[in-house]
């Protein structure tokens, strides 16, 4: 399968019709700027019908593994070439998740400012969570990107009773700010 | 047909001086972050009363780490009313000593410890989700205990008085961005800031504004000295255990300008630590951060305590450092 | 819920376009929320004689050209973001009104200048295009939706669908031809030339 460009989705389960379980994975290429590495940070929001998070406890990232329903955990050390992971139980996702966002920001904890248009490479995967196949993969999402320090990546959400996931690449120049007030983080 | 040369409107739209209005009324779809937050913060009354005064307990560490050779050695070192959380050597609570007075003791987070594996010597309601401990594809989450302690909003500023010394940051505030720690007085070249810490690998040590400018690991720091202060990279929170915030005076005669400490979180949170002009024997704890399944709980010590740095460390429990001079850790 | 038309699909409301004499055709999308060109959708129409072309530019109804056929044909008027509730763009057709010598009326959704800001409809949220009963707007029966983000995701100009005599009546064919090149490529095929 030719890689996702942005804003392209793909039916799951149409493709692979008892996919219980999927692995989001983003892989990236810094160059070697340890900055870049050290603050490249992986957010998973769990997003109710209103747009926003479901709750606090349903921000998925380095300090909170596991959404409180337990069906998005973050693995604390990434499998295969990927740099950082999040298993989604399609299967246990409650009802009120009707879309799961991915998305990656650079923290500013570090009192060095870095932006995203500094990544050489950027692609997300996804895996099947029995097996490891791969299903797809997006194009080079760093392409495009200037001053972003934050970026949606891609989602997961529900059509028509069906899992659907669909590639972004877009983001905001305000880092984890721009994530939190779109998706009512309180921070 | 007409071979339209130009479209230009395809590229350049033409200004039209009345556009009729949009049948649709221009409400923005803006997301209410008011209410989320709101809701958000809504914490149940705390159980725990940490808030009352801090009355130095009578009992004293077990520790005897005290250097009591230093002149006027102080009668009750602080550490026996902060919140210590994982000490090596917890010191032991008096019986029918009320909450206030006494430690809260919790052992380190270990994420991979199941949730019975953490001990909390407190009665607070358990705010965990009620959700499955473990999910078909095996997904488990430790349990989070509610601390009940006074929490903070985005944007808001809060006084650290005696009656209301401690703010448990949430999850997020923990981890998002860094903590940056300024001092606000008039003459700012009296006073530097410091932190003392220990790393989730029990390693203890120092950032001193000129001695010693990040640490643990200079190339991958976690705590580094600001041109106004210092500050704490909350991307590493998972490595941090707990740490004292303090300030030192630069005068030759240790006295400390009166003033204010501010601590602010990524979300624009202000924590507001008053500095209390006066002598000092070379250092001051400000303000104890310990973190707590995820949660860093910050408590202004409002320490009358005054020793040479070295004694504000042991005294705050942090043996593992060795000094060149009483004012002077070997870093 | 109208009905919803997916890729390729050719809907054709054979039971509730006859009763309809003022067809509505809707835009809608959300404003963009991250950093970048806002996402700017266009609905447009061209108006085809039977010789499947336009009779002049006029006949092509879009922002810079809101009238059309005499007033059978109006656009409420450019909407450049999105924002707004409901349809962020309105075509108005007074079936009754338009000219004999026109046999079909294209309607076409396009993002402007989606190449030069690399934007797709598969980019915008919520973004859809659909015709209605102007005067049954609550009839569900009487309307054709198309979801823009889902089965046209990668494209920037799609034809939506076109409406038509038949005998002494209109009708509406779905079609959800979706294009990469933009409104240009769109209308290009229909005898008007950009450049």
């Amino acid at each position: 399968m030719s890689p996702m460009a942005k804003g392209a989705n793909i039916a799951l389960q149409r493709e692979l019709p008892d996919l219980q379980g999927v692995v989001f994975g983003v892989d990236w290429d810094t160059g070697g700027e340890r900055v870049l590495d050290d603050n490249l940070t992986l957010l998973t929001i769990l997003v109710g019908q209103n747009g926003m998070a479901l709750s606090p406890d349903h921000v998925v990232y380095f300090n909170q593994l596991v959404s409180a329903d337990l069906s998005t955990a973050q693995l604390q050390q990434a499998l295969g070439g990927d740099d950082a992971q999040v298993e989604v139980e399609l299967t246990a996702v409650p009802d009120d998740v009707s879309r799961i966002v991915f998305a990656i920001y650079l923290s500013e904890g570090s009192g060095s400012s870095r932006n995203l248009g500094q990544l050489k490479r950027l692609v997300v995967r996804l895996l099947n969570l029995d097996g490891g196949a791969s299903i797809i993969s997006s194009v080079d999402l760093a392409e495009g990107l200037s001053a972003e320090t934050a970026l949606k990546l891609a989602e997961l959400y529900r059509l028509g009773g069906q899992w659907k996931l669909r590639v972004l690449g877009v983001g905001y120049s305000s880092g984890l700010h721009g994530l939190a007030q779109e998706f009512g983080v309180s921070l | 047909m007409t071979i339209r040369t130009d479209l230009p409107y395809l590229r350049a739209r033409s200004l039209r001086a009345a556009q009729p209005a949009p049948p649709a009324p221009a409400v923005s779809p803006s997301p209410d972050l008011a209410d989320v937050a709101g809701s958000v913060a809504e914490q149940p009354s705390a159980s725990l009363d940490l808030s009352a005064p801090v009355v130095p307990s009578p009992a004293q560490p077990p520790s005897a780490s005290l250097d009591l050779s230093a002149p006027s050695a102080p009668a009750a070192p602080a550490v026996s009313a902060s919140l210590d959380l994982g000490d090596s050597a917890p010191p032991t609570p008096p019986a029918g000593t009320p909450p206030a007075g006494t430690s809260l003791t919790l052992f380190d987070e270990t994420p991979a410890t199941p949730p019975g594996g953490t001990s909390l010597s407190l009665d607070a309601p358990s705010q965990a989700p009620a959700a499955p401990s473990r999910s078909p594809h095996g997904h488990t989450r430790t349990a989070d205990h509610g601390l009940g302690l006074p929490t903070i909003n985005a944007g808001e500023r809060r006084p650290m008085t005696e009656n209301e010394p401690v703010v448990e940051l949430t999850r997020m505030q923990s981890a998002a961005g860094g903590l940056d720690a300024k001092v606000a007085v008039s003459n700012p070249s009296e006073v530097i800031l410091g932190l003392v810490f220990e790393t989730g690998d029990s390693r203890e040590s120092l950032v001193l504004p000129g001695l010693s400018q990040q640490g643990p690991d200079p190339r991958r720091p976690i705590f580094r000295a600001t041109t106004s202060g210092v500050a704490v990279n909350l991307r590493r929170i998972t490595d941090i255990h707990r740490l004292v915030l303090f300030a030192v005076p630069t005068r030759p005669s240790k006295q400390l300008p009166g003033g204010t400490v501010t601590v602010t979180t990524y979300g624009e949170s202000r924590l507001e630590i008053p500095l209390v002009a006066g002598p000092t024997l070379g250092a001051q704890a400000l303000l104890t951060g310990y973190v707590v399944e995820g949660r860093l709980v910050l408590r202004a010590e409002h320490d009358p305590y005054s020793g040479t740095l070295q004694q504000i460390c042991a005294a705050y429990g942090y043996r593992e450092i060795s000094w060149r001079d009483p004012y002077t850790p070997l870093v | 819920m109208a009905v919803s038309l997916s890729k390729g699909g050719n809907i054709s409301l054979e039971k509730a376009a006859p009763g309809m004499t003022n067809a509505v055709i809707g835009l809608g999308w959300d404003p963009r929320t991250t950093d970048g060109a806002p996402f700017d959708l266009d609905a447009s129409v061209l108006l085809l004689a039977d010789n499947g072309r336009v009779r002049g530019d006029s006949d092509f109804v879009f922002y810079n050209n809101l009238t059309g056929d005499n007033g059978a044909v109006q656009h409420q008027g450019d909407n450049r973001t999105g924002e707004g509730e409901g349809d962020d763009e309105q075509i108005n057709v007074s079936l009754a009104q338009v000219s004999p010598d026109v046999q079909r009326i294209v309607v076409v959704a396009s993002i402007d200048q989606a190449d030069a800001r690399g934007q797709n409809f598969g980019q915008v949220a919520d973004a859809y295009i659909r015709i209605y009963d102007a005067d049954d707007p609550h009839n569900s029966t009487k309307g054709v939706r198309f979801d823009l983000g889902e089965d046209a995701s990668t494209e920037t100009a799609l034809i939506f669908g076109e409406l038509y005599r038949n005998g002494g009546e209109w009708k509406f064919r779905a079609i959800a031809q979706g294009y990469a090149g933009g409104l240009a490529s769109v209308i290009t095929q229909f005898g008007l030339q950009v450049g």
